[in-house]
């Protein structure tokens, strides 16, 4: 008698690896593609060059490009959403922090964080190669259409904190290279910055002759708030859909399982972010590392609490 | 109570308000908030004592009991914090987000703001004003206009209603509470297990549930430890009967039936419960009619003997996602049981029992498998508060997006002689604190002075933030 609660599908591991080779391919073009962007967008620091911003722009399209057909065909092959497990969402946030650098570039002047912002998201996905798990089926927890929406918008908070957090990273540099200037010059520290830092003559390690590029650190603290401000919108969107997901699927809208109080710490650092950014007196070198420590934040709820601490989120 | 006492008193109040009014509190109280929450994420909870001893060295274990970490998000300090966010908030909204007012259009010393500028124009005083008040008004700015003490004063604001933003916030945040808060004390929740073929009551909800069949589908996946079983699909067919509601259906994971009443049945759980047929002599008897639905240790007697079969598990296709990695998983579903005498085991490992196969129990009985039995888990649960909850989450964002995206402005001109061309003095504030930033301040000014230069010209296409 054959039995009614099961069904095989004998034939899934070979089905799995023309497949799998097939998005993984486009995703190594993407890996290679992100890293050239990186190293061309360099180029603006040293050689202040705008053919270098031109030249990383065209790289990391066209890694985004190899990137969204990788995408879409573990999409296509499996039959759900690519972002079900680890290396899916981790593409996912990679891919959202390009386009989103894209925007921001384009929109807030930011090209010249672009060498981090790309060495951040490349490294990311670089590592989400060792949880490829091939196809496989969207678990019944999953199989519902709050995964088109709930993921993606935390997904997309997460790339804004990681290009807020290099940002402030830039911030620092460039802050603790103003106040060098200021006390070389014995002056104030605006009179000093608006003095051409060669003039005075100033010894400063040749690899950090990149700082010249940037803005006014007080313009970049504005860049990191605005990004960040945008992370934190999404997150709460985020969560907030994530918890009516699970109050329409499971029946309680939090259980306190890791990956929810995870991302709950997130929001906390990050609602403390934008009310210390409300105080003057806080905005600056402090607000600049509660981004970074924000940023360190959503590393943790990612991967120490995907890897390490299992709950109902787990979904490695 | 002397009047010094009183006034001592006051000035305690008026502290207490001042300090829980101060943005720095919040800050200080997410601090700690984000502490404690970390720890209750990376410290298992709610695990019994024991097992704190077997995953940590001892002085940790014995801090994490000690200092009650096991159960961190039902503390009394987890919950104070949250409670003390909300008064805090709610302070803070009636003295410093409410008064917080648009600044007047009156006449101020333009130089004493942050951001300002002046511009010489080559257009006489009059074209000056009317040119200034054209540009201010194509950027989007709603612009009004006075004459004070000789000199043209224009006062322009943006997107003024963003100052609410802060405030929509935090009644946002305070809805959500009052949903949850509605639920907690109106709704209710619960459990049941029903086996296929039985009916279940839920009194709460004036419920009958009647499961008349479970399916669960699992899928192997190709791992490097071998083939697991993934599950694919849980799917309870049910028949529910209550108020206004008689209704056959299937509820699945993700997707619950609500009925008439607005109370949700979830797919939570499932199980296959042993199934035995017992003989004597060949004659079929039913000792109980927990036979045909066994669970893990469960116990049933064989009358008129002293012998025991206590269930163990089921390994077998019907439910092969209990199958480790890299086992074979059994052609047949098989049942591991033990036979015991007098307490005594009768073999030495679990026997493995087929479904079809029989086995000889002693004392004359035989033990048939046949076919497992599944159940369902379902939840069911009924909550008042979740419109509140969904509306205070739509406000909540709602305020974000304002509070955080978009930024209220005003702005200061004032044209005056200054012997020889007329002079335009610009300034812009924010309400919110944060200078109107400076790029689009200075992008602004420096397209004002073109259009001073230049009449004809038209409108200048405006530069945003120009950075490096
Ligand atoms: C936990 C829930 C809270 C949420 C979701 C929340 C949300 C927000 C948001 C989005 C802003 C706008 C920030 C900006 O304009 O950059 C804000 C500002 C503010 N919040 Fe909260 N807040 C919360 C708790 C609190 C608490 C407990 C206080 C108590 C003092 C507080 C005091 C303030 C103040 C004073 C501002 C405005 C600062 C200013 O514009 O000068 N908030 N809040």
């Amino acid at each position: 008698m054959p039995n009614s609660y099961t069904q095989y599908n004998t034939n899934a591991a070979a089905l799995m690896d023309a497949h799998v080779a097939a998005y993984m391919s486009w995703y190594e073009a993407a890996v290679v593609l992100y890293l050239i962007a990186a190293i061309v967008f360099a180029g603006y620091w040293f050689f202040r060059s705008w053919t270098a911003i031109g030249a990383g722009i065209v790289f990391a399209s066209l890694g985004i490009v190899a990137q969204t057909i990788s995408l879409g065909l573990r999409w296509h092959y499996s039959g759900h959403v690519p972002w079900n497990d680890l290396y899916g969402s981790l593409s996912v946030v990679s891919l959202f922090a390009a386009v989103l650098f894209l925007i921001f570039g384009a929109r807030y002047r930011i090209w010249f964080a672009a060498p981090l912002a790309f060495a951040f998201s490349d490294a990311l996905l670089a590592y989400a190669k060792g949880w490829n798990k091939g196809l496989e089926p969207l678990v019944p927890s999953l199989q519902s259409s709050w995964i088109y929406i709930h993921v993606p918008v935390v997904l997309a908070s997460y790339a804004a904190f990681l290009i807020g957090c290099v940002l402030s990273i830039m911030y620092l540099f460039k802050k603790a290279d103003e106040d060098r200037v200021a006390r070389a010059a014995g002056q104030s520290v605006g009179a000093a910055v608006s003095t051409k830092t060669a003039d005075l003559g100033i010894a400063r390690p040749g690899w950090l002759s990149w700082v010249d590029a940037l803005p006014a650190s007080a313009k970049l603290d504005v860049a990191a708030y605005r990004v960040n401000s945008i992370g934190e919108i999404l997150l709460t969107a985020g969560i907030i859909l994530g918890a009516l997901w699970a109050h329409v699927s499971w029946g309680s809208y939090w259980q306190w399982d890791p990956k929810e109080t995870a991302a709950l710490v997130n929001w906390i650092v990050y609602a403390a972010y934008v009310h210390l950014h409300t105080k003057p007196s806080m905005r600056g070198p402090v607000t600049a590392w509660v981004s970074i420590i924000g940023f360190a934040t959503v590393l943790f709820s990612y991967f120490a609490v995907n890897i390490v601490i299992s709950g109902l989120h787990s979904y490695k | 109570m002397s009047a010094s006492a009183v006034a001592r008193e006051r000035g305690l109040y008026d502290q207490t308000l001042d300090l829980l009014s101060n943005v720095m509190f919040p800050v200080f109280v997410f601090a700690v908030w984000a502490a404690l929450t970390l720890v209750g994420t990376s410290v298992d909870q709610n695990m019994p004592a024991q097992r704190y001893y077997e995953e940590y060295p001892a002085p940790m274990a014995n801090a994490i009991l000690r200092l009650h970490l096991t159960n961190v998000f039902h503390s009394w300090p987890y919950i104070a914090l949250v409670l003390l966010l909300l008064l805090s908030m709610s302070v803070c909204t009636f003295r410093r987000v409410i008064p917080k007012r648009f600044p007047k259009d009156r006449a101020l010393p333009i130089e004493n703001l942050g951001l300002h500028a002046a511009r010489e124009s080559s257009l006489d005083f009059d074209a000056t004003a009317s040119a200034v008040e054209d540009y201010v008004a194509r950027r989007g700015f709603a612009v009004r206009t006075q004459t004070i003490d000789g000199a043209r004063w224009l006062f322009a604001d943006k997107q003024k209603w963003a100052r609410y933003g802060v405030l929509v916030a935090h009644v946002g945040f305070a809805v959500i509470a009052i949903g949850a808060f509605i639920g907690w004390l109106w709704g209710y929740r619960g459990e049941m297990q029903i086996y296929e073929g039985q009916t279940v009551s839920v009194p709460q909800a004036g419920l009958l549930v009647t499961l008349s069949h479970f399916v669960g589908r699992f899928e192997p996946v190709q791992t490097k430890a071998g083939v697991v079983y993934q599950a694919s699909r849980f799917q309870s067919d049910v028949h529910v009967v209550g108020q206004r509601t008689d209704s056959v259906t299937s509820i699945l994971v993700n997707h619950p039936f609500v009925t008439a009443n607005s109370v949700y049945l979830y797919q939570a759980s499932y199980g296959f419960g042993g199934n035995l047929q017992i003989a004597r002599d060949g004659k079929v008897v039913s000792p109980s009619d927990a036979a045909g639905r066994l669970g893990p240790q469960d116990v049933v007697p064989l009358p008129g003997t002293s012998r025991v079969i206590e269930y163990g598990t089921m390994l077998g296709p019907s439910d092969p996602s209990q199958a480790p990695p890299g086992v074979p998983l059994p052609k047949a579903d098989t049942y591991a049981l033990w036979i015991f005498h007098d307490q005594i085991p009768t073999t030495q490992r679990p026997i493995l029992l087929p479904v079809g196969a029989t086995y000889y129990a002693g004392d004359g009985y035989t033990i048939r498998a046949l076919p497992p039995v599944a159940w369902s888990g379902l939840t069911y649960r009924y909550d008042p508060g979740e419109a509140w909850v969904g509306v205070g989450a739509l406000i909540l964002t709602a305020g974000f997006v304002m509070a955080l995206f978009f930024m209220p402005i005003k702005l200061y001109a004032r044209v005056r002689d200054a012997g020889g061309a007329p002079v335009v003095d610009v300034a812009a504030t924010t309400t919110k604190g944060n200078a109107m930033y400076e790029d689009d301040f200075n992008a602004l000014v420096n397209g004002l002075a073109e259009r001073l230069r230049a009449p004809q010209s038209g409108a200048v296409g405006e530069t945003v933030n120009a950075y490096a």
